[in-house]
């Protein structure tokens, strides 16, 4: 439904973002995420035309967008510090983009009730947005995207400035909110764990192109790129001498119990990690380091051998 | 041509439009005194003389402003009490007061029959002889700068914070290399930024030394151009005069800006300072008498006015009418047009790629003196003002004067609102007259309203510029207290101060205390 084809946009003298082509699907969530300064919010702005293109044609629905202006693009924004009219009522900013709809007061007063109804915020209805927590914020910013009945919503790093238990509640709602509204979603964050919990599909950028896509548990278990296994920090890369790199995760390397104590790797360090203690150790025969999982902490300097299983690992393939 | 660069050609002319329509006679001045000949000018001793006076006396202003304000600045910086609010609108006031209801205060503070002197004399058998002399322009300028000092400075030190020096004392620096080489560092910026305004102030002074000076020996520049300009009728040696202070003043400001960007310091984590507890006997002895030095002339003034009441009423009835109603019409037109002007700059440049230069372009005009710019308004409209039409020349160039200030003022709401509020209107509205109608002008409001109470304020002050330009049947309110000054009619100079002071003191407190709309974090 939405599709970026031939994509080049100069952000500065040496950077810009080019996308031969992207395809995004008709529902659910579709998360860009990549490390800060990638070009995900870059690619988010040229979808709403709050950035122009260089070339390249952008097209919602078969329709061509890129030459509209962004209030005639029928897609919703959340912003990333949600530039919520500090002015304005809940209710009003929820309203304003219905102010250049052909509607009557009726129809706008209905359309704000049910959507105040939606997010939950008929409570504070008649507040200003500096009164209300990062959370109800969070709320009127994503309704007020919704009013205008957008043919696609998008956010810009919706949880960037949300605070850990708040997070994982405004997750749960986004995703409850893309059942209820059926229209496609497209969020950006650079926050892996987020990225691949709450989306149906995710686009990996890096250095303003496009790495990788696929779905979430795709990207993280089987990555095709060394550009993407390393994005996610909890993998563990080993080349071959053949050139091949293998990627496992930190539970897949078992500690030999029975050469504890001597052996070709060094502890320096140890972490208690959710129930568990991840590991790290360096070789003491070249400069590889790694990451394992123990049942117990195991005391910096102690030397181990590590078993590492090339056949249960995931071999990423040579581009 | 795309259609966002024609958007951004027309927004970029009409910048420049704006800018000639104020400040075209600046550009017709350099044209015209790119020919002058400056040899008699640079051979005159008046010229030398005048020099050596300005940049004297600016420079012992300065330092004893500093000395004075610098300790003021230090206890507000860690003053936490509830009033001060009050106290930095009450700051504030003197950054706007006009010069002529100073010199006003001064005088029913130290004049020869005032109550201070009446009293001393009771005690003494002598009178305080300060007016008319150097001292006089000295205190006057003083009064005038301890206040910005105070203000300015103590506001960047709060934001310096404290995590450095306890840094490098956990590192074992000692208190003395830490004062010398961190926290001075620090204070050192804000303190050269306020005293270069404050130099400036002194440098282009020329009521203060005109009126309170009273002699010839004691004239500024600015005094000398407009004794050139106005009383001895010697356009061309006034003009040579203007150029040449304009290139003293370039040259000395060019070289403070490279000093203070060599010196910058920023500090890593700003952080609030640690409030003081106590404070010590020593210090409170000199806040009682700073205090009583900036309220002392607002008192006397009051009360020398009221004393006498009595002998200014047939003189306010045949003298005030045609002034007042100048005034007025001069504010009221001057603010509307200087407001308008810089609300439509505000929003033509947001979004230019070389947005920041226009701020420093904009700057430019309150680095030039207003007696300056009155000269050129002076030499480009001789004739007009000549065939009665002064009064529109001084609503061009009272809106010229107070351009800046409108201009900083909303620009200043503007960029205090995060960029993304502008994008979400543009996103959800895509007609921009109703982004003007719910966004643009309830977002801007406040400062729109505040910038046009503060230059009708500034215009109904306004007195070096307006010297150069009135005259005949045009006069402003400040012209007649100046008339009536000089005619001994202290009484009724001293009731319109009074009236003009309480006006602007509302104004400023107004403006002071309204709020403005944050963007939610």
């Amino acid at each position: 439904m939405l599709l970026l084809r031939d994509i080049i946009v100069h952000v500065s003298e040496h950077f810009q973002v080019a996308i031969p082509s992207l395809l995004f699907g008709q529902k659910g969530i579709t998360t860009i995420v990549g490390p800060s300064g990638s070009g995900k919010t870059t690619i988010l702005k040229i979808i709403a035309g709050l950035r122009p293109i260089d070339s390249g044609r952008i097209l919602l629905f078969d329709k061509e967008i890129h030459k509209m202006k962004p209030g005639e693009r029928e897609i919703g924004f959340v912003f990333q510090d949600l530039a919520l009219f500090p002015h304005m009522t809940v209710e009003e900013n929820i309203g304003f983009g219905l102010l250049s709809k052909e509607l009557s007061k009726g129809q706008r007063q209905e359309r704000v009730s049910n959507l105040i109804a939606l997010v939950g915020l008929t409570h504070v209805k008649k507040k200003l947005p500096g009164t209300l927590s990062g959370g109800e914020q969070q709320r009127v910013a994503i309704a007020r995207a919704l009013a205008p009945l957008p043919k696609l919503l998008l956010l810009d790093e919706p949880f960037s400035a949300i605070d850990q238990p708040l997070r994982v509640q405004i997750r749960g709602e986004i995703q409850q909110l893309a059942q209820e509204i059926g229209i496609p979603i497209i969020l950006v964050t650079h926050d892996q764990e987020e990225a691949t919990a709450i989306s149906q599909h995710l686009v990996y950028f890096d250095e303003g192109e496009l790495i990788e896509e696929g779905r979430p548990e795709d990207l993280y278990l089987h990555p095709r790129k060394v550009r993407t296994a390393k994005f996610f920090t909890d993998n563990v890369l080993i080349p071959t001498e053949s050139g091949e790199i293998y990627c496992f995760k930190p539970w897949e390397l078992r500690i030999e119990e029975s050469a504890k104590g001597r052996g070709k790797w060094k502890v320096v360090g140890s972490l208690f990690y959710r129930g568990k203690y991840l590991i790290s150790v360096n070789s003491l025969d070249d400069d590889k380091s790694l990451q394992v999982e123990s049942e117990s902490r195991l005391t910096d300097g102690t030397l181990l051998n590590i078993k590492i299983p090339l056949e249960s690992g995931w071999k990423i393939p040579l581009s | 041509m795309a259609p966002g660069n024609a958007i951004t050609f027309v927004k970029r002319a009409s910048v420049l439009g704006i800018i000639i329509v104020l400040f075209h006679p600046i550009i017709l001045f350099v044209i015209r005194a790119g020919g002058l000949d400056l040899t008699d000018i640079l051979i005159s001793s008046a010229f030398w003389k005048a020099l050596w006076f300005t940049l004297y006396q600016a420079t012992l202003s300065l330092l004893l402003s500093l000395l004075i304000g610098l300790p003021g600045a230090l206890w507000l910086s860690q003053y936490r009490g509830k009033l001060k609010p009050y106290i930095h609108a009450f700051l504030t006031i003197f950054l706007m007061l006009p010069v002529i209801f100073v010199i006003l205060g001064f005088i029913s503070l130290f004049g020869e029959e005032s109550l201070i002197n009446k009293f001393i004399f009771l005690i003494s058998g002598e009178k305080l002889h300060i007016l008319y002399s150097f001292p006089a322009i000295l205190i006057a300028h003083i009064f005038y700068n301890v206040p910005l000092v105070i203000k300015i400075v103590s506001r960047a030190w709060e934001e310096t914070g404290k995590t450095e020096e306890q840094a490098a004392l956990l590192l074992g620096a000692s208190r003395l290399k830490i004062f010398t080489s961190i926290t001075l560092p620090k204070l050192l910026p804000p303190t050269i930024a306020v005293s270069l305004i404050v130099f400036a102030f002194c440098y282009m002074s020329f009521a203060i030394p005109l009126i309170l000076g009273g002699s010839p020996s004691f004239s500024t520049l600015e005094v000398l151009i407009y004794e050139k300009a106005r009383l001895e009728l010697n356009l061309k040696f006034a003009m040579g005069l203007a150029l040449l202070e304009l290139l003293v003043s370039l040259l000395f400001f060019w070289t403070c800006t490279r000093f203070i960007h060599k010196y910058t310091f920023i500090p890593s984590h700003p952080s609030k300072v640690v409030a003081r507890s106590k404070v010590s006997v020593s210090f409170k002895i000199y806040l009682f008498f700073i205090s009583l030095f900036l309220i002392l002339p607002f008192i006397t003034l009051i009360a020398e006015t009221i004393l006498g009441l009595s002998s200014t009423g047939s003189i306010l009835k045949t003298t005030l009418i045609h002034p007042l109603s100048v005034s007025l019409l001069v504010a009221l037109s001057s603010g509307i047009v200087a407001t308008s002007l810089g609300l439509l700059s505000s929003l033509l440049i947001r979004n230019l790629p070389e947005e920041r230069m226009y701020d420093l372009i904009f700057f430019i005009p309150m680095g030039i003196s207003s007696l300056f710019l009155g000269i050129c308004y002076l030499i480009s409209y001789q004739k007009f003002i000549l065939h009665g039409w002064g009064i529109m020349v001084l609503i061009v160039l009272h809106s010229a004067i107070n351009f800046p200030f409108a201009y900083r003022i909303i620009r200043g709401s503007i960029v205090k609102l995060s960029p993304q509020i502008w994008q979400a209107a543009e996103h959800f509205a895509p007609k921009w007259g109703i982004r003007l109608r719910y966004v643009t002008f309830p977002l801007l409001k406040t400062s729109v309203i505040n910038a046009f109470l503060i230059t009708m304020a500034l215009s109904l002050g306004e007195f070096n510029a307006t010297m150069m330009v009135a005259g005949g049947r045009l006069k402003t309110i400040p012209i007649i207290i100046y008339e009536l000054l000089g005619s001994y009619r202290l009484e009724s100079a001293l009731f319109i101060g009074l009236v003009y002071t309480l006006i602007a003191f509302f104004i400023f407190y107004f403006v002071e205390r309204r709020g403005s709309y944050v963007t939610p974090s």
